[in-house]
């Protein structure tokens, strides 16, 4: 996830050239844009690269690199996906792991951690539900039953 | 069963609260706890005659709960 990122930002930089960026996302005065249109058709029609050599373009595209990269790390943590085989090797009722797993709507294949933990939790707790009214049922048996001897 | 109806049912809904805030490290305690009380209950059910379905019914959760502790796990090594 960040390696493709990364990646994908250089190619970013390298199809539209930093300037583009900067321009676009800071407030570049209309004079500076202007001076950055025509350095870039000057250099389109030299077939050249085109660099501006100013300190806020460097700062700039820095910034960005950094911004993408704490955007791409908080991502990784948050969407972080554990394959089913692998969860379910660790448990002591393989099987039973698995069904639960599976039976999420839509398939537990490539589902983070996250709603897979969510969906247990469901699971869980509609299992205790059940429980519970059987408790009850079976206290209010028990009950009955202890009355009727009397 | 050392009040499990309170027990087992609030940690579940603390787990849901806690996942919600990411908070994993807290997510993976209140599944420990799910799977300490169940053990209690367990263990009270096997020492007890009672009703082989709320044995079953137990068991499940058992096993329902070392899922939830194993993906807490996961979530936790993440951070």
């Amino acid at each position: 996830m960040l390696t493709e990122t990364i990646n994908i930002f250089i190619h970013i930089i390298n199809s539209y050239q930093i300037v583009t960026f900067s321009s676009t996302y800071f407030s570049v005065n209309k004079n500076y844009s202007i001076n950055i249109k025509s350095i870039r058709k000057s250099q389109e029609r030299k077939g050249g690269i085109i660099r501006i050599p100013t300190k806020m373009t460097q700062y700039s595209s820095l910034f960005l690199v950094f911004l993408i990269l704490c955007v791409a790390f908080s991502n990784s943590i948050s969407t972080k996906v554990v394959d089913v085989d692998v969860i379910c090797k660790e448990a002591s009722n393989q099987s039973y792991c698995s069904n639960i797993l599976n039976s999420k709507p839509g398939g537990a294949k490539g589902v983070d951690l996250v709603h897979l933990a969510q969906y247990t939790i469901d699971v869980l707790n509609n299992n205790w539900t059940h429980t519970y009214d059987l408790i009850i049922s079976l206290v209010k048996r028990a009950e009955n039953a202890t009355v009727a001897n009397y | 069963m050392n009040d499990p109806v309170g027990s087992v049912g609030q940690r579940l809904a603390d787990a849901q609260v806690d996942l919600f805030y990411e908070k994993y490290p807290a997510v993976a305690k209140d599944s420990a706890d799910v799977m300490k009380y169940i053990l209690d209950c367990s263990n009270s059910l096997k020492q007890n005659e009672t009703s082989p379905l709320l044995s079953n019914y137990v068991d499940d959760i058992r096993l329902g709960a070392q899922v939830l502790q194993i993906i807490s796990k996961y979530l936790n090594l993440g951070k």
